[in-house]
């Protein structure tokens, strides 16, 4: 399958803080892909790298192909960028916004800009700065959408915005990127909007990624099993337990094994085994099982 | 092409309208006052008295309309470029599918653009009057004076704008430093005509002034900041 970004090697400090070394990532065509991190991470600084505002001090980043350092700006056309809290020009209309865009864009469709602009019910003359961070973020979807872009890179597309938004948002763009065979990299601190939205997930942590693989997949393979103990402080270590954590006598672990290794694992330390059960996890209890809580 | 300065001078012109045509009309206001002075003294002391002042003291007595400009190049540098730098638009405006220095030159371009119409407009009414009240020699001092003087203002607005557009502060307050000693340059001397045998300087100056923009924006692309 054609890889639509590349990322081979990246390795980024601020002053002498790591980042990240030798960080590598490939989005495939047609994938909806969501970058998942604690805060610090390297999620906007992926973004930045990945938008061509970030020249990272190491490796290289691709996207159609094409070295983001010295591509050709006509490419540009194909990338559709929401900046992070829907970043726009505040001091322009709607009107005045599409009429600025459209020259830049062949495939400029204004129809569907002026119908999502229908939606938010707001005159056309009305300035950006007087709505609603819900409505500038419709605004923004909008832009992006009339563009036609092949990728979307989106930084924290559910910055501001209240569940009502936030839902329209990503029910729009998924419907949009599933109908066109769109590609769209983004990323999001609210998890439940991620699960609703993207097909995989990159996972972070500080300095490296922890997993990238389908939702699906995901579910399947990573495990949290429940048990009781009457040890109130008990280290369960492995190298194959992810996390481990205790709330009084009962402890929750995360592993990529299954209930049978786990089994065996209690039985090992002398732990009664008989009140262990797997636990069904949302993508918010991965992302927490696999970085853990702070 | 042509579509694309034309969104590039649309999106400029809704930042800095407001700016451009108050500061015109008060520069117009000012430069008619200062005009209105050869009338007064050229109507109630005659013209013989206003030539004896303006040659034997050497001046043009419009001095005070020489602000207004610089003024003016400082506010469009501000309102043009101030908003990009806000929530760091400029990334919106650098992602455009034109390469970005080219983007940088056609947001300048509009500000220069703006300025030598302004220009050329307050310079015609200056020489329009002049032309009325003094011979050739004095009108062409009065033209080499007001060049000098826009010049040094259009010089003011590409050296603002590169301060604007600096994305740190260390830079961005010696780039200050430099361009107010850039900028004290044109008011060492308020001799008319001063500053006619360095004219070609000051167009070096102010085309190096562009050009310097260029750096801050392409600091901006490489995420050079605080």
């Amino acid at each position: 399958m054609e890889n639509i970004i590349e990322c081979n090697n990246l390795t980024h400090y601020y002053g002498s803080r790591k980042i990240y070394e030798d960080l590598s990532f490939t989005v495939p065509k047609g994938k909806i892909l969501g970058l998942l991190g604690k805060n610090g991470t390297g999620k906007t600084t992926t973004i930045n790298i990945l938008s061509g505002y970030l020249k990272p001090k190491a490796g290289e980043c691709k996207i159609f192909g094409e070295d983001i350092t010295t591509m050709d700006p006509i490419v540009k056309r194909r990338i559709g960028l929401l900046l992070e809290g829907h970043v726009q020009y505040t001091f322009m209309s709607i009107e005045q916004l599409e009429k600025f865009y459209a020259p830049f864009y062949p495939n400029w469709n204004r129809d569907v800009y002026y119908e999502l602009m229908r939606k938010l019910k707001v005159a056309p003359n009305q300035k950006i700065s007087n709505m609603s961070c819900g409505q500038r973020s419709q605004v923004a979807l909008g832009i992006i959408l009339a563009q036609n872009p092949e990728l979307l890179i989106l930084d924290d597309f559910s910055l501001g915005l209240d569940p009502g938004y936030r839902r329209l948002f990503i029910d729009i763009l998924r419907e949009y990127a599933v109908a066109e065979g769109k590609t769209i990299f983004v990323t999001s601190h609210i998890i439940q909007d991620m699960e609703r939205f993207v097909d995989e997930c990159i996972i972070m942590d500080y300095g490296r990624i922890l997993v990238q693989d389908s939702l699906d997949s995901l579910y399947n393979n990573f495990k949290c099993f429940e048990f009781s103990t009457e040890n109130p402080q008990l280290e369960l270590q492995d190298n194959l337990i992810i996390n481990s954590e205790q709330i009084r006598n009962h402890v929750r672990t995360y592993t990529f094994q299954d209930e049978a290794y786990v089994k065996d694992l209690l039985n090992k330390r002398g732990l009664a085994s008989d009140s262990l059960r797997r636990v069904d996890m949302s993508l918010e209890d991965i992302f927490i099982g696999l970085t853990g809580k702070y | 092409m042509n579509h694309i300065y034309k969104a590039v001078f649309f999106k400029e012109w809704i930042k800095t309208k407001i700016v451009f045509l108050l500061f015109s009309l008060l520069s117009l206001v000012a430069l008619i006052y200062n005009l209105a002075i050869w009338y007064r003294i050229a109507t109630f002391k005659g013209a013989s008295h206003l030539w004896e002042i303006v040659i034997g003291k050497d001046t043009l007595l419009i001095q005070s309309y020489q602000y207004l400009p610089y003024i003016m190049a400082i506010a469009m540098a501000i309102f043009q470029f101030m908003p990009e730098m806000r929530e760091r638009r400029l990334k919106l405006t650098l992602h455009l599918p034109v390469g970005h220095n080219k983007m940088a030159s056609m947001m300048v371009l509009y500000g220069i653009s703006m300025f030598v119409a302004y220009s050329i407009v307050m310079l015609a009414i200056a020489l329009l009057v002049a032309n009325y009240y003094f011979p050739f020699e004095i009108t062409a001092r009065l033209l080499s004076t007001f060049v000098t003087w826009h010049l040094g203002a259009l010089t003011t607005y590409l050296l603002t704008s590169r301060i604007v557009l600096e994305g740190t502060r260390r830079y961005a307050i010696t780039h200050l430093l430099v361009s107010a000693l850039i900028v004290s340059l044109f008011f060492q001397s308020s001799t008319p005509g001063a500053y006619s045998c360095f004219l070609p300087w000051i167009v070096v100056l102010c085309a190096a002034s562009a050009g310097w923009i260029l750096f801050s924006i392409d600091r901006f692309k490489r995420g050079v900041r605080d």
